[in-house]
């Protein structure tokens, strides 16, 4: 993962609530998955395991997000299951096809996700974080930019 | 963006101004870009957002006081280590077996050797890459440890009905063999007194491997490096196994034993089946591997099913629940629960939003680093 799309991660976690975090994780692990698709095409083998183990870990947290009282969380964590033997499978044989499969099961749950992620309305869970606003504030008297201090430092002081 | 000037001092304010937002920015994006929230001194941690880098839980695997479901996730990844290691073994085994027939030639065996060497690497390469978290998960550092008070003999394994005390032994006696190898010719083990062996323990050599067995599957496994001066005690610690704390109170945990792989352990290390003598002596090794890593398999066969049930008992107060693992083992199989689930999640959006959510940003955060 490249540095600029660390950034963008964290800038998104930053700012996410439950579930949005929850499709973080995917997108997070579908990356790590195309990264070591690539990484086992050009034979590289230390990158590819790690690229692996980040998308384990990826799925770990899924497992862990899941409260499984309910029936959906019960199949997704079988899902999961089978995607982690799959990415072990993948270590072992060096062998695309296993990242193929967990892709087929990952990339349909992340739209699903996606989807109703847009109906959860609940705040962020990080608190203290700066809000981010994207676009041009206009000032108080007029259409012109002002740039006053922004609001890094809140009067906290280490 | 322009800015429209109507007075000198504005203009000066405005440029200072974006003087540092630009600062500022650069600033922002140096935070968000590292995942460390205090890069300097002057930073300021309490105005920037509350996620604390847990260094610790990146080293070592501590895994302390939560999910079982992390716990499972340990156990799949050894056991999947394993079953490849199984498959390893069993194929050595058929080249063994052929190669003890009595039709192959030597010129026959040496090419099913090649194959012996290629399996035998495989398998050290697993039992090193095979890691959850960084942390090797086959080399025995999640297994009960035992210490040796001489540097000569190292405490290779020990079953777990192998009491928590200290084992005297008395004497070694060793000498080197035709190659230059070191070979143990007798043990005196100390069967009287606080630090003795059971009555019955009886000793097996194997080069350079010793095993003590006793009644009771009590099982010791130790390698002699060099001749010991005097005696030597072992001390079983009957502590190293990754302790889970699987329920909310005190003491209830599972201790998980992962044994160490290896082909020394196994005592394949120097199989060959070049020769109609190594073919013979190679299959008899063989299959005490396989009943090695199968026995290591069923413990962890045990432990998931433990896993399970308490995960089963915290997390459930569903009455419908029966197996909640039955396991997707195929590509379609995963298919069709992937479109089932797929649609359930669509349809109960609430109850989905309920089943799923992440409530801990800093672990997202640490799978960036």
């Amino acid at each position: 993962m490249t540095n600029e799309q660390k950034q963008v991660y964290t800038l998104r976690i930053s700012q996410a609530n439950k579930t949005e975090l929850v499709v973080i994780l995917y997108e997070m692990f579908l990356d790590y998955a195309a990264e070591a698709k690539l990484n086992l095409e050009a034979g590289e083998r230390v990158a590819l395991k790690l690229s692996l183990n980040k998308a384990r870990g990826c799925v770990n947290e899924l497992m862990e997000s899941l409260h499984l009282e309910y029936e959906v969380a019960q199949n997704l964590l079988q899902l999961y299951l089978y995607v982690y033997r799959e990415l072990l499978k993948c270590e072992m044989h060096k062998d695309c096809v296993h990242i193929e499969n967990a892709l087929k099961v990952m990339v349909p749950l992340k739209e699903a996700y996606a989807t109703i992620s847009a109906d959860d309305d609940s705040a962020p869970v990080m608190s203290n974080a700066q809000t981010v606003v994207a676009g041009l504030t206009y000032g108080r008297n007029d259409v012109n930019e002002s740039m006053a201090d922004q609001g890094a430092s809140r009067g906290f002081y280490v | 963006m322009s800015i429209r000037v109507s007075q000198n001092i504005s203009a000066i304010t405005a440029q200072n101004a974006l003087h540092r937002t630009d600062n500022k920015l650069s600033q922002s994006l140096e935070r968000l870009s590292s995942g460390l929230k205090i890069n300097h001194a002057k930073d300021n941690p309490a105005g920037v957002a509350i996620a604390k880098r847990m260094n610790s839980q990146i080293k070592g695997l501590s895994i302390a006081g939560d999910n079982a479901s992390d716990a499972i996730s340990i156990v799949e990844t050894a056991e999947g280590a394993m079953s490849e290691i199984h498959a390893m073994l069993q194929r050595m085994s058929e080249l063994a077996v052929n190669a003890a027939n009595g039709t192959k030639t030597d010129e026959d065996r040496a090419m099913l050797d090649a194959e012996i060497k290629q399996l035998k690497e495989e398998i050290t390469r697993i039992a090193k890459d095979t890691e959850f978290n960084g942390r090797p998960l086959l080399d025995g550092g999640f297994d009960l440890r035992g210490y040796s008070s001489d540097p000569n003999v190292e405490v290779m394994y020990y079953s777990d009905e192998v009491a928590v005390k200290d084992y005297t032994i008395s004497g070694i006696a060793t000498s080197t063999d035709a190659d230059g190898n070191l070979v143990v010719d007798s043990l005196t083990l100390l069967t009287a007194g606080d630090n003795a062996f059971p009555a019955d323990a009886q000793y097996e050599v194997d080069g350079d491997v010793v095993t003590i067995k006793a009644a009771n599957d009590f099982e010791v496994k130790l390698k002699v490096k060099g001749t010991p001066a005097g005696e030597v005690n072992l001390d079983m610690t009957g502590i190293g196994a990754m302790r889970m704390q699987i329920g909310t109170e005190e003491g209830q945990v599972l201790e998980m034993r992962i044994p160490a792989i290896s082909l020394e352990l196994m005592g394949i290390e120097n199989i060959s089946i070049d020769t109609l003598e190594g073919a013979n002596d190679a299959m008899t090794r063989i299959e005490e591997a396989i009943n090695y890593v199968s026995s290591a398999r069923s413990r962890l066969g045990a432990y998931q099913n433990r896993l399970e049930s308490t995960s089963a008992s915290l997390d459930v107060t569903h009455e419908n629940m029966t197996t909640s693992y039955s396991r997707i083992m195929d590509v379609d199989m995963a298919g069709e629960m992937t479109e089932y689930t797929n649609q359930q999640v669509l349809s109960q959006a609430g109850t989905s939003m309920l089943a799923q959510a992440n409530e801990r940003p800093q672990q997202v955060l640490q799978l960036l680093q």
